[in-house]
């Protein structure tokens, strides 16, 4: 009786039921734009207008030998892009970065000595030397700019003050290198350390912990 | 009639002995603890320990908690030492976001906190744990925090998640406590007056964090190590029997500063902010970034989140 009646009800449905028109719901495949990949090269300048405004400390006054003008002028000492070891000055710039994919004149400008100089040529100050990093280093960049990354000294309320790249990393040897921590917390009075935990059975994840491990 | 007199004598009289030696316990009770120790401030005047709540205090009454404050710390350690009543700014919500990929495990901001914050110096009080723990893992019970100071890190295979108080939404400590001596301020910072904490350790039971510290002796704080920038509900000189926690530096952030430990790490893996503010760099984090926050099934709320790169 009761499959008679479910019979009767299935009846009544409209016919089209079966076959649901979609066209009115919108499909981002139509649209061949939604598939562009994501620009690769971001102009570190139009980066930062969009972000909040920021200032960044001098970083002129703390270099030894700025201005470069001071001996790299036109015709005393010339540029000299030649990859090779260097024996009169700078010995002690070791350039690790770039894995020997870079030279001085990579980042310092050949002819405007007292600037930087981008991939395309155009000088940048050694202030902002973020604008250099943010050639290759882009995400990086966007969240030093906002403040993900880097470090914002002064007042968190008012105008933002950020550390220039060069403050923390040296940018011939960017990778910061293990050092000790400061001293251990005090055990309080009258408790002693914890003894190190006593593993019972292996850890639940062995392949995962060697994909950690060998990065 | 004369027998009935004397009766009336000698209960006149054992009434007057019980009320005397109410008075001498009473007495007795403020100049030592229940422990039968001397009090730990001798100076301690007699209206600091009749004044009200913090927030029930009037304005002129605060003032004078404040100035019977300094004369002690300035008898206790003779030192000036200014205690602000700072109140929180309008439409300021306190944040924080920690960068575990950036932590390297320094420690500079645990010496950084100690430094501002006038906690026990013999043990070092610390508000922030840096916990070590095993990369690809994330058992709390089984990290550490304290790793030797004599190894470098990061050490191979280890990364670092430094604990402190995570001023919770809903803090089960203030819930619990149960004299009203820690709350949450409009701009989210659970304070404590310490005139008011009884020192039962309620709140340091229901922290899941580990964020709360107690005085278990009266604190050993050298003159030389004072910080005399003080607020009455951060960092002024605590004693014997109170609670104390991280109160995001609330005396250096309510003046507009960053709190110690941000402006201490070296790797600026802390953000520091208002929540309200969309344009603030907390809520660039929180809407870019991946972050998480711990225990988050407890509904406690943090306003600590932690994220990586």
């Amino acid at each position: 009786m009761h499959k008679w009646i479910l019979l009767g009800l299935l009846l009544l449905l409209p016919p089209n039921l079966g076959a649901l028109d979609l066209s009115h719901i919108p499909s981002t495949r139509s649209n061949p734009e939604d598939f562009s990949p994501a620009p690769q090269n971001i102009d570190p300048l139009s980066l930062i207008k969009q972000a909040p405004p920021f200032v960044v400390p001098d970083r002129t006054e703390k270099l030894l030998t700025y201005p470069c003008t001071g001996c790299h002028t036109q015709g005393i000492i010339k540029a000299n892009p030649k990859i090779r070891p260097l024996q009169m000055m700078h010995q002690e710039i070791n350039l690790v970065h770039g894995k020997g994919r870079f030279w001085c004149t990579t980042c310092h400008s050949t002819y405007e000595r007292d600037n930087l100089t981008s991939l395309k040529g155009q000088p940048i100050g050694f202030n902002q030397a973020y604008l250099l990093c943010g050639q290759c280093h882009q995400h990086r960049l966007r969240e030093f700019i906002y403040g993900a990354h880097g470090k914002r000294i002064g007042s968190w309320e008012e105008n933002r003050t950020l550390l220039n790249c060069t403050e923390c990393h040296n940018p011939h040897v960017p990778q910061i290198k293990p050092r000790k921590p400061r001293s251990a917390p005090a055990v309080r009075a009258g408790l002693r350390p914890m003894k190190p935990p006593i593993q019972e059975h292996p850890p639940f994840w062995p392949s995962n912990l060697d994909d950690y491990q060998r990065h | 009639m004369t027998k009935n007199k004397q009766i009336q004598d000698k209960a006149k009289r054992l009434s007057l002995k019980i009320l005397g030696l109410g008075a001498a316990v009473g007495a007795g009770a403020l100049a030592s603890d229940s422990t039968g120790y001397p009090a730990t401030n001798p100076e301690k005047e007699w209206g600091e320990h009749f004044q009200s709540h913090y927030t029930k205090m009037s304005p002129e009454e605060v003032k004078e908690a404040v100035a019977r404050l300094e004369r002690r710390y300035k008898s206790q350690y003779d030192k000036e030492i200014k205690v602000a009543t700072t109140p929180p700014k309008e439409h300021v919500l306190f944040g924080y976001a920690l960068n575990i990929t950036r932590c390297k495990g320094y420690r500079e901001c645990v010496k950084a906190c100690t430094e501002v914050n006038n906690q026990d110096k013999n043990p070092n009080m610390e508000y922030i744990r840096v916990l070590e723990l095993d990369r690809g893992t994330f058992n709390l019970e089984e990290a550490s925090h304290y790793y030797s100071a004599e190894k470098e890190v990061p050490a191979p295979g280890k990364f670092y998640l430094p604990i402190q108080c995570h001023q919770c939404e809903n803090p089960p400590c203030v819930a619990t406590c149960p004299v009203e001596a820690t709350w949450k301020e409009p701009d989210g910072i659970v304070v404590v007056d310490y005139n008011w904490c009884i020192g039962c350790r309620m709140c340091m039971n229901a922290c899941p964090y580990w964020a709360r510290r107690f005085n278990w002796r009266n604190p050993n704080l050298p003159k030389d190590k004072i910080n005399p920038d003080t607020h009455y509900l951060s960092n002024r000189p605590r004693e014997k029997g109170v609670m104390e926690k991280c109160t995001f530096c609330l005396q250096r952030t309510r003046k507009g500063e960053m709190p110690a430990c941000q402006a201490a790490c070296p790797t600026g893996a802390r953000v520091f902010g208002n929540l309200l503010d969309p344009k603030s760099e907390i809520r660039w984090v929180l809407e870019n970034k991946t972050v998480f926050r711990l225990k988050e099934d407890l509904n406690t709320q943090p306003k600590f989140w932690y994220f990586s790169d």
